[in-house]
């Protein structure tokens, strides 16, 4: 009989505590679950269970670790937002004589409770589900994935080793809080007389200069790799900016409609208005925080969704035909026409071989030198590369590539002219503004004309952005007294010839021809016989195999944590509203004894609500447009340049997200009035 | 026809199982005139809260009804009812009630804020009345920043400023310590002599002695009344606290 008095008042307050115990239980079980998929998943993708299972895994691993950081900060903010709720309650147990010891021992009891039925149900939903995302994730990367049944047990430890210490820290913190306090803050904890809070025009200032310069940062990134660099400075003044806007711009905003006597003295402004002033110092780092969470789950849900629908994009994009084959040539001889004629009818006795002959060839011979662009120079000098390097982390790097006139017009079927000093021009990322060119230690050509290339995978591949240069003559352009930019001995520089074609033939024939012709042309016999020092040999289909891989490795890990989030944010604003619900309890009490009617409750309560739940959003879908060119240049890192796609990615990304939100929001806005409503009776 | 008729008011409060039943009022009559100043007294339990959110119509009765200027309480529709009572009744309660997001003076406005009154009308109507109270110079604090009788001060001054047709307070001094216990006794009084019907609620003999009649209930009914006459407020102390005696030792109803 003793022995089960505490048991049985843990879980009877959890049971009357019903409407912030079991969102919290949900929570945890969710958590729990996604965890030990997530886990289960990544020890099944192994590199013995297919090729590139290790870079699943590991991204998968990864993953796993985000959310176990990700539930243990989340799990101990609503747990701090139960504790808040409690503390009264615990309070009046001590005034009425059950010492804190005592407390702590419901605390255990109910930590333990919630924790079994977490991690029971959690794990059993876990293993439930786990066939379901299995088949996901081979659906969505095109591989076999060997699931043992050994994976569970696994797995399992793995959940409850994390989820245990979670817990466990949880039940300390709660200790911790209980014992720093005594039982008269425990008691009045949840009504002590606060000033509304005086905003700081500066900080606001500061906040709204921040975010501005975040924007203005995002806005004017000119090129993918200074969307790393730059682009992580942006998001970090954007998230600072966030929480300085919120926590003291609108509180000065409030303050503003207050002075305005003709607004703020209306019935259905009064009552909200000076509530959300009151709060919004406390509310301005929490709603500021969902904010950030929104929008970073906005960003990961239409990133993710538009590398996985645009994979056949870059992947042509990469791989421009079926095989392709790059030859470097150290040795200026190779680049002979002669010997590229020789090399060309090799490649064509391989594929003859299986009664083959290619389609749609691609050839080109060319010479690549590395250098920044600045506006309309180029540095290639690598003296002065290796100084703007260092300053300027890798901003306007370029591979400037040139090509003859003759093989560009025979690659493209075109017919076009150049004089001494023209050159043409395509860009494969970002578009060239100028009509002329220099090169710093060269001379000045000019443009005649932006045109269309097919540019070869080793370009399409680089974290630079290419350039193609098409010049009267290559070797011409590089040396001697016409020489439009001078390449010395220690220039990065290279020069090859690229082959490209399509195959009338199946997967399988394909694939023999591609591995026929890597073994041939790898041979040192012919390396030395046709001047060539390093070959690489791709095909498409092989390509496409690791493009699911790692598109949709990434785009099943942002499905997974996008759900996460999206609950995670969900729910912070859901206990947001249901404590302050209990707060204005007593607020609304008082109203309705002086004459506001059910009508004008529930208009200031919906004003309210709607503020609270939509301000995020809508600053998080500013955040997202404003952020939207720099994840664009991101994507053409993946060779993703479809503008179309992102803008659809994104927009449904926002809607699938608004929807959930607002049912929330309904779901929300019921139980607070219920629980301000039930003042009364 | 008196300003307040209450005839055969009845309350019986069912508990959530409905098995339990208890009987707040029985059959409560009485009337007040205008420009009175009645207290109703009777033991904690006795029914006095009940009473008055019967006649702040925040409740309904099981029998009976509440007459007020002429017009049935709880024939009014639900919807009208909450404008009704920001139009007639002042009310002033043992926790004063103010909002914390407010200051005093907006808590005051409130009521007419939800009238619509614009803010000129307010302050204007605000002047005196916080003049009287002497809380002028507080107007623009927050609750938490002043004193019990100086916040019960402001809960007078919102009741007041509707020109409410009755002031109903609940146990108006309950919170306070005896010296803000009798500047609120002393303003009531003033207010009184401007003419302002006030209805109040207390169990303390004091409060009570400072009324021009006293009403005692006991088992849910109107069990004997005091008129003041021409009494001082000792003497009518006096007789409150010989009628209480009477009443705990169970007296016979007159
Ligand atoms: N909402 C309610 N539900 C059930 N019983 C109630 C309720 N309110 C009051 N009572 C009961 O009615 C009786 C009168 O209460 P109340 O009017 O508050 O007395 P007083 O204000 O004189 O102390 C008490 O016995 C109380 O327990
Ligand atoms: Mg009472």
């Amino acid at each position: 009989m003793k022995r089960m008095f505490y048991p049985q008042l843990a879980w009877d307050s959890i049971r009357k505590n019903k409407q912030l115990y079991v969102p919290y239980i949900l929570t945890c079980i969710g958590m729990v679950m996604m965890y030990n998929i997530i886990t289960g998943l990544a020890l099944a993708n192994t590199p013995e269970a297919y090729v590139g299972g290790g870079y699943i895994g590991a991204l998968l691993g990864m993953g796993g670790w985000v959310i176990a950081l990700f539930s243990c900060i989340f799990l101990f903010y609503t747990n701090s937002f139960l504790m808040r709720r409690r503390k009264k309650e615990f309070g009046l147990y001590n005034i009425l004589g059950m010492s804190k010891w005592s407390i702590v021992k419901i605390l255990f009891w109910e930590t333990l409770i919630i924790s079994v039925i977490s991690l029971t149900v959690g794990l059993i939903l876990g293993i439930l589900l786990s066939k379901l995302a299995e088949l996901g994730l081979m659906n969505i990367i095109h591989e076999e994935i060997n699931y043992r049944f050994t994976i569970f047990g696994k797995s399992i430890v793995m959940t409850l080793k994390i989820f245990g210490t979670i817990f466990g820290l949880l039940f300390f913190n709660s200790v911790i809080r209980l014992a720093s306090s005594n039982a008269i803050t425990l008691v009045r904890s949840e009504n002590r007389g606060e000033k509304p809070p005086k905003g700081n025009w500066l900080l606001g200032m500061l906040g709204i200069l921040l975010l501005a310069y975040g924007y203005y940062l995002s806005v004017t990134i000119k090129n993918p790799t200074e969307a790393f660099n730059t682009g992580f400075t942006a998001v970090l003044m954007v998230i600072v900016g966030t929480y300085l806007i919120m926590i003291c711009c609108s509180v000065l905003f409030c303050r503003i409609l207050k002075r305005r006597q003709g607004y703020y003295y209306k019935a259905n402004h009064f009552v909200s208005v000076s509530s959300m002033a009151y709060r919004m110092k406390r509310n301005g780092a929490g709603l500021a925080s969902i904010c950030i969470l929104a929008t970073m789950t906005l960003v990961i849900m239409s990133t993710t969704t538009c590398l996985y629908a645009g994979l056949e994009d870059s992947l042509n994009q990469r791989c421009p035909r079926d095989i392709s084959i790059e030859f470097g040539m150290q040795d200026p001889e190779g680049m002979q026409e002669e010997n590229i004629r020789d090399l060309q009818s090799g490649i064509l006795d391989t594929i003859q071989m299986y009664g083959l002959s290619p389609k749609r060839i691609c050839s080109y011979r060319y010479a690549v030198l590395y250098g920044v662009l600045e506006e309309d120079v180029a540095v290639t000098n690598p003296n002065g590369l290796m100084g703007m390097m260092t300053d300027s982390l890798g901003t306007e790097m370029y591979c400037y590539c040139f090509v003859p006139l003759s093989d560009y017009n025979e690659l493209m079927g075109t017919e076009e002219t150049l004089e001494a000093g023209e050159v043409l021009i395509s860009t494969n990322r970002t578009a060239y503004p100028y009509d002329t060119l220099s090169f710093e230690d060269g001379r000045e050509v000019s443009v005649k004309k932006k045109v269309d290339f097919i540019f070869s995978g080793e370009s399409m591949m680089s974290i630079f952005s290419s350039m193609a240069v098409i010049v009267p003559d290559l070797d011409a352009a590089l040396q001697g007294d016409q020489a439009i930019v001078s390449v010395m001995d220690d220039s990065f520089f290279d020069r090859g010839w690229f082959y490209a074609f399509d195959l009338p033939a199946d997967a399988k024939t394909t694939q023999q021809v591609y591995q026929e012709l890597d073994r041939v042309f790898g041979s040192d016999d012919l390396k030395s016989r046709y001047g060539y020092d390093v070959v690489s040999c791709e095909e498409r289909e092989d390509l496409r195999q690791s493009f699911y891989q790692i598109t949709g490795g990434l785009f099943y890990l942002g499905i997974l944590l996008s759900i996460v989030f999206l609950f995670a944010t969900i729910l912070i604003i859901y206990y947001k509203q249901i404590s302050e619900g209990y707060e204005d309890e007593a607020r609304f009490e008082i109203m309705q004894k002086i004459g506001m009617t059910k009508k004008e409750i529930r208009k200031s309560i919906n004003s309210q609500i709607l503020t609270v739940f939509f301000l995020p959003l809508i600053l998080a879908v500013v955040h997202l447009a404003f952020a939207f060119p720099m994840f664009h240049k991101m994507l053409m890192l993946f060779n993703l340049f479809n503008i179309r796609l992102f803008i659809v990615t994104t927009g449904i990304s926002v809607l699938i997200f608004a929807v959930f939100y607002a049912l929330v929001y309904r779901i929300t806005s019921d139980v607070y009035y219920k629980i301000v409503s039930e003042a009364k009776q | 026809m008196s300003m307040l008729e209450v005839n055969g008011l009845k309350k019986t409060y069912v508990t959530h199982l409905g098995s339990n039943k208890v009987e707040a009022l029985k059959n409560v009559n009485f009337s007040v005139e205008e420009g009175e100043y009645v207290a109703i007294m009777g033991e904690s339990g006795s029914g006095k809260t009940t009473l008055l959110n019967l006649l702040a119509a925040l409740d309904k009765p099981t029998g009976g009804n509440v007459i007020l200027n002429g017009k049935n309480l709880f024939k009014i529709r639900e919807s009208a009812i909450a404008q009704f009572r920001r139009e007639n009744l002042g009310f002033v309660f043992q926790e004063f009630n103010l909002l914390d997001t407010f200051t005093l003076e907006d808590n005051i406005y409130l009521p007419l804020v939800l009238a619509g009154k614009s803010y000129k009308e307010m302050s204007e109507r605000l002047k005196p009345i916080a003049e009287e109270l002497a809380i002028t110079d507080i107007l623009k604090k927050y609750p938490y920043e002043v004193s019990g009788g100086q916040k019960q001060r402001a809960a007078v001054a919102r009741a007041m400023i509707i020109f409410p047709k009755i002031i109903l307070a609940d146990e108006p001094t309950g919170s306070l310590d005896s010296k803000a216990t009798d500047e609120l006794l002393r303003l009531f009084k003033e207010v009184n002599a401007m003419g302002q019907t006030i209805l109040m609620v207390t169990h303390s003999v004091k409060a009570a002695s400072v009324a021009n009649r006293v009403l005692f209930i006991k088992d849910g009914e109107v069990f004997h009344q005091i008129y003041r006459g021409t009494d001082s407020n000792q003497q009518l102390y006096q007789k409150i606290s010989d009628t209480l005696t009477l009443l705990v030792t169970g007296g016979e109803r007159e």
